[in-house]
């Protein structure tokens, strides 16, 4: 058989042009479910090792009764626990004023759960009350390094370490604040004594629990929960809801999404591909088989001959994509782990990874391969040597049977139309290579376009106050009035901001709660704030079960009270799952709770904040030191500010999109380039006595664009659908209750989408074309007529 | 007949491949066929027929001498002239039909009557009424027997009423009696015109019924004859 493997190695040598295109589309495959898989894998095991060394907290409980450190130990499952002290004050870096937060360490030993990675200078020290460890993303934002001084709380601090904290590798204020603009927020860990001198109402008391290994955590999830709840906790955060680690596990799960759904796209269309050039090299060599299978060929050794034309080129381009993948993997590994701040790399080989990419590219070859292995296998060997295959009828098209007037059309028309269904099987593979790779277009592309409207709404219609200024003094008139009066600003209105817990039943979700005025200005309500009852997140219409009209219990965890509302909306927000009420409404409801809630407990600067916009052609760097300089403000942030840095984020996901563009359009490239080439070999004699019958090339060749466009087109419209259903459910795996987004495409995703393929096709077309113009007309017929 | 030259070949030389792999299929071949004539090349396999043919049929370009035909200097013909020129001036016929598939006998033949003129149903009519089709004209080739496909293919080649008709093997795919209808036609096409018919055939029956016989062996003419009394089709077999 080692001649058959010569003949095969020949062969292909032949068709060079399109077993590389096929290998291609394998390559790619195979090397982007390596590389995606790889970097998924790698990048769970980089935050687990960087979660184990530091023993981040498995749950964190907030303001729970006294003694609840001693409950939470004493718990099945539980390893430890420790308290802390947390609080958010008032710093001033700079020219830089912010609302920053402070954490209590003790000074002798780093913690014993969530300790910091010191990247430069030192620990603190109890003998320097003043030194405080400032987190890397704050240092980096303000320039600061270990010597430098800013004040906290009006004390002036010195930085003795920059820290990396496992609880702000991905630096989020809260679970409702995952994005927070530089220069707005900081992170210090100081001397835990500097928080016990604070007030009660300013300081949160946490207490951190890390749990024993190999335990079920759900399990000790809910033991902990029950134990902080009958504790009267404020908040209760599971390792999964922690800010900074659900938005990594969200890019995370989003890419295990892409490494399995993205190379699947492009390893159905290279079988397709494989199955097109391997039937197409069957039927050429047909009087090649019947000679070989009449000279004692056996059926299962010919058939197997033909497939492993296809297992080859699977297996060969699975080699070449998993050595690519594994180092795509490693790049993308370290891209994401210096984009999400890991402190651990880990950038293993994981075999199993490469052995599936193997197996999933001779899976492809071998499936796709079948079909003609099983034509040779069924060929009698007498009639396999006459050589051509047997004539097929014809018969008009469907095109010319549900419009008549279409059989009246030129005959180059005809041909044209039913061109497309003398090979049925060829021009079904090329119309789902395109449906495929409209499904790859639209789900990259609307990644974009939903995240560019999510903005949009967000920035344009919902949250349209141009700042958002906080107070280090209570709230009232005067403050609303001394941002009003500034020159830049032309309105401000109070906001209230609660943490609150909404209970339904049994289900609770735990956010915040904003209280606007009743026609306010800077935040947008497509039908108004009602003057009763609350307006919610869409995401808590499942989450709690239920609908319009529900009475809902809303825990307000910072007063220690609970009210009972009903349920006036839901509000399709796409940046944040939140609950919204009337302000005067809001007092009122607290104060029949608890008569000492009154307005003037609802000015405290944790709760109440003043939101502006601008006058028109404001420079928003003008508005913010303007806003600065009015007394008691603690910070400023700016929307533009906000938006900068989401779309900075994105970014960074805009390139992998762009990459899966890019390797759409040349899967898309080798499906249809192999699919016409084999379609002009194939047509060779019939084109040949065109040209000899005085057609020109060009017509011929538009015959052939022709056949390539109209198929194009038809698959061009169940890839719209298609492609429409990928990118809705690609979304969904990157939605989360912070991040609500749905699919919103735009109609030119879907316009240049089609025309990205009619010009992918075109390029394609090009070496028909050539192919076309080159025919040697003369040798064509005197092969056939000697 | 006229007396009339419809084709006229000077010193005509074609190679193929070069060094070792070189062929010579036409070696310094000189020859006239006059219009209206019925011209058998005959020649064993190899012998340089068909690539005469094509010379003829400027399918492709020689390596040296000249081609003068109904008019056309084929040497100074690029691609497009070319083109023109077998668009214009001639008809083929090759043995294997070539028809597409997807096309019905009256397309086939409608789709060279739309390049070259007016009329293009009457024509189209006309050409497949004149090889015996006239019931067959909405039959795929499909459906059609090889002697009615090789019909189809002659009246594709006579829909643009050309001066010149080139045959390649036209009855090698059939069997005798169907081979004999269709050079009866062939004949049939020829008689009473300016039209001239070159056959390449290496069945040394189909040489009776020609004017003249031009006789190839290794790409040199070996003998020119002419048949005084040609036989009619309808009286040879093989």
């Amino acid at each position: 058989m080692k001649l058959l493997r010569l003949k095969r190695k020949r062969d292909v040598g032949r068709q060079k042009s399109q077993f590389i295109a096929v290998l291609v589309a394998v390559v790619l495959g195979v090397a982007l479910f390596a590389g995606m898989f790889n970097a998924y894998l790698n990048l769970g095991s980089s935050l687990e090792g960087s979660y184990e060394r530091l023993v981040m907290a498995d749950m964190t409980v907030t303001n729970a009764d006294d003694g609840f450190v001693d409950t939470a130990m004493t718990l099945d499952g539980v390893s430890y626990a420790i308290a802390r002290q947390q609080a958010d004050v008032p710093f001033e870096i700079g020219s830089h004023q912010l609302l920053g937060r402070v954490i209590g360490m003790p000074t002798d030993n780093q913690p014993a759960i969530n300790m910091v990675d010191i990247e430069s200078g030192t620990y603190l020290d109890p003998d320097d009350p003043t030194g405080v460890l400032l987190e890397e993303h704050a240092a980096t934002g303000f320039d600061l390094d270990v010597g430098d001084t800013f004040t906290i709380l009006g004390e002036e601090v010195t930085v003795v370490g920059i820290a990396v904290s496992p609880e702000y590798l991905w630096p989020a204020r809260d679970r409702q604040t995952l994005f927070t603009p530089p220069n707005t927020f900081a992170v210090a860990f100081v001397d835990e004594t500097m928080l016990e001198a604070l007030p009660s109402s300013l300081a949160d008391l946490q207490v951190l629990v890390d749990y024993k290994e190999e335990v079920d955590t759900e399990t000790v999830d809910s033991r902990v929960e029950s134990a902080a709840r009958a504790a009267n906790a404020a908040d209760i955060q599971t390792l999964e809801d922690q800010p900074s680690n659900s938005t990594i596990n969200l890019e995370i799960s989003g890419l295990q999404t892409m490494a399995v759904a993205l190379p699947v796209l492009f390893l159905v269309a290279a079988g397709m591909a494989i199955y097109v050039v391997v039937t197409r090299l069957v039927y050429a060599q047909r009087g090649v088989i019947g000679t070989l299978r009449a000279t004692g060929f056996e059926r299962r050794v010919m058939s197997k001959h033909y497939g492993s034309f296809g297992t080859s080129v699977g297996l060969v381009g699975a080699m070449i994509g998993a050595v690519l993948g594994a180092l795509m993997g490693r790049g993308m590994t370290a891209i994401y782990t210096t984009v999400f701040g890991i402190p651990d790399l880990v950038a293993d080989f994981h075999l199993p990874t490469i052995i599936i990419s193997l197996i999933f590219g001779l899976v492809a070859g071998g499936l796709a391969a079948i079909p003609p292995a099983r034509i040779v296998a069924d060929m009698a060997p007498a009639e396999a040597m006459r050589g051509d295959a047997p004539a097929t009828g014809g018969k008009r098209s469907f095109l010319e049977t549900v419009i008549p007037p279409l059989r009246r059309a030129p005959v180059r028309w005809k041909m044209t139309l039913r061109g497309m269904g003398r090979n049925k099987k060829r021009s079904t593979s090329m119309v789902v290579g395109v449906v495929l790779s409209m499904t790859m277009i639209l789900a990259a592309a609307g990644m974009i376009d939903t995240m560019l409207g999510a903005f949009n709404r967000q920035f344009n219609e919902i949250a349209i106050e141009d700042a958002s200024v906080v107070f280090t003094v209570p709230v009232g008139d005067d403050q609303v009035a001394s941002v009003e009066d500034i020159f830049v600003v032309d309105l401000a209105e109070p906001v209230l901001g609660m943490r609150v817990t909404i209970e339904s039943g049994t289900d609770s979700f735990s956010t915040l709660l904003e209280g606007y005025q009743r026609n306010t200005q800077v935040h947008g309500f497509p039908d108004g704030l009602p003057a009763e009852g609350v307006l919610v997140g869409q995401a808590m219409e499942g989450l709690l079960g239920i609908t319009v009209g529900d009475t809902v219990t809303v825990e307000f965890s910072d007063l220690k009270v609970e009210i009972r509302t009903t349920i006036e909306g839901f509000l399709d927000e796409p940046m944040a799952t939140v609950a919204y009420m009337e302000e005067g409404g809001l007092a009122t409801a607290l104060n029949e709770v608890d008569a000492s809630i009154t307005s003037k407990t609802l000015q405290n600067p944790s709760i109440t904040t003043v939101k502006a916009r601008y006058e028109p052609n404001v420079d928003p760097a003008v508005a913010i030191s303007e806003l600065q300089l009015v007394d008691d403000v603690a910070v400023v942030v700016d929307a533009t500010e906000l938006r900068q840095l989401l779309e900075d984020f994105q970014a960074f996901f805009y390139v992998f999109m762009g990459m899966a563009l890019v390797f759409g359009g040349a899967m898309a490239f080798a499906l249809i380039f192999n699919i016409i080439s084999v379609n002009v070999a194939e047509r060779a004699n019939e084109f040949a006595t065109m040209r000899a019958n005085g057609l020109s090339h060009r017509k011929v060749a538009s015959m052939i664009t022709g056949e390539t466009f109209l198929l194009t087109a038809i698959g061009i419209i169940p890839g719209l659908l298609v492609g429409y259903w990928a990118a809705v459910a690609f979304m969904g795996t990157f939605s989360s209750e912070q991040f609500p987004i749905q699919a919103d495409l735009s109609i030119w995703t879907y316009i240049l989408g089609s025309v990205a393929l009619f010009v992918v096709a075109g390029l394609s077309l090009i070496p028909a074309v050539r192919a076309i113009k080159r025919i040697n007309v003369g040798e064509i017929v005197r092969e056939r007529s000697i | 007949m006229s007396n009339e030259i419809a084709v006229k070949a000077t010193n005509l030389t074609k190679t193929y491949g070069e060094g070792e792999t070189e062929v010579h299929a036409l070696r310094d071949v000189t020859f006239d066929i006059p219009k209206g004539e019925f011209v058998v090349l005959q020649g064993a396999s190899g012998s340089g027929k068909t690539t005469l043919l094509n010379q003829i049929g400027a399918l492709e370009p020689p390596t040296s001498g000249d081609v003068h035909s109904n008019g056309f200097n084929l040497n100074g013909l690029d691609d497009a002239g070319r083109t023109d020129y077998r668009l214009k001036s001639v008809g083929f016929v090759f043995q294997f039909y070539n028809l597409v598939p997807s096309l019905t006998a009256y397309e086939n033949v409608e789709l060279i009557a739309e390049l070259t003129g007016s009329d293009v149903p009457a024509r189209t009519t006309e050409a497949l009424e004149s090889v015996g089709l006239a019931d067959r004209m909405d039959h795929f080739p499909g459906q059609m027997s090889g002697g009615e496909q090789q019909r189809v293919s002659i009246a594709r080649g006579l829909v643009k009423n050309p001066p010149l008709m080139l045959c390649d093997e036209p009855t090698g795919a059939l069997d005798t009696e169907t081979g004999t209808q269709v050079l009866s036609l062939l004949r049939d096409i020829t008689d009473g015109t300016d039209r001239t018919i070159v056959v390449v055939t290496h069945n040394t029956q189909i040489t009776t019924i020609a004017n003249r016989v031009i006789d190839l062996r290794d790409g040199e003419i070996v003998d020119t004859h002419l048949n005084s009394d040609p036989l009619d089709p309808s009286n040879v077999a093989w």
